[in-house]
């Protein structure tokens, strides 16, 4: 029953390891991805929401 | 169909013959400073009286937008926000009229920025960063770790916490600037 108990805590904890790891990535993938951006003017950035938003718009009209 | 871009061409074009201050806030302002995320309406804070409805909508009519002064003058007294509509396109505009310190010096503190044949104005990365913490989900968080990141070196650092100190986000701000130079120094 012990075993059954520690086993069961050990999956538990592992879960919250790898959540907390995959948490941190994301959060550095997201910093990664500002620093790519720092030379850019915000015209840059704003004309590829521009473009995403496009695209966004044709692909909805195109299976409606 | 009208493009996102042409949307607020069409819109800022209005607001200035009308001669109403505004400023664009939230995901707009977000992708103008920090990461590029999506976004389905333009935010904006307008700097308007209940007597200028009238004129408002029927300049925002003339170019196929929707919205009753009546709803202008509502929001206006009760401190809330109107949509106009985009009669071309699915885009909306969520606008709110100055309604506290706050409000005004973001559209104060406003910020030009252009590209190609469109220029308008957005609010500064310091007011969006110390707005974002504000309202405090976990995108708006995300939304301001980006700008910190993507402006770093370049924020008016007096300016931004003395404007979260006003704010009550101090403290967040604190443990925001603390995690994202703690991963920039991880990403190099």
């Amino acid at each position: 029953m012990q075993d059954k108990t520690a086993k069961i805590m050990m999956r538990k904890m592992e879960k919250q390891q790898l959540r907390e790891k995959i948490r941190e990535e994301r959060e550095r993938e997201w910093i990664r991805d500002s620093l790519m951006l720092r030379d850019k003017k915000p015209g840059d950035t704003l004309k590829t929401l521009f473009d995403l938003c496009e695209f966004a718009q044709k692909l909805a009209s195109r299976q409606n | 169909m009208r493009r996102i871009e042409d949307v607020i061409r069409d819109i800022t074009k209005i607001l200035e013959e009308e001669r109403v201050n505004y400023v664009i806030i939230g995901g707009i302002a977000v992708v103008a400073w920090g990461n590029i995320r999506t976004t389905r309406d333009i935010d904006i804070i307008l700097y308007i009286n209940a007597k200028d409805a009238d004129g408002l909508e029927a300049a925002l009519k003339k170019e196929k937008f929707s919205i009753q002064a009546e709803d202008i003058r509502d929001a206006l007294k009760e401190r809330s926000h109107f949509t106009i509509f985009d009669e071309l396109s699915e885009y909306y505009i969520d606008t709110k009229g100055i309604y506290s310190e706050n409000d005004r010096i973001t559209l104060e503190r406003r910020r030009r920025v252009s590209l190609a044949d469109l220029a308008f104005f957005v609010a500064s990365p310091e007011d969006t960063i110390a707005n974002k913490l504000l309202f405090g989900s976990e995108q708006d968080v995300k939304d301001a770790e980006g700008i910190y990141a993507r402006q770093f070196g370049n924020l008016d650092m007096a300016y931004l916490e003395e404007r979260c100190k006003r704010l009550g986000v101090y403290d967040e701000f604190l443990t925001m600037k603390k995690r994202v130079e703690r991963r920039m120094q991880e990403v190099g």
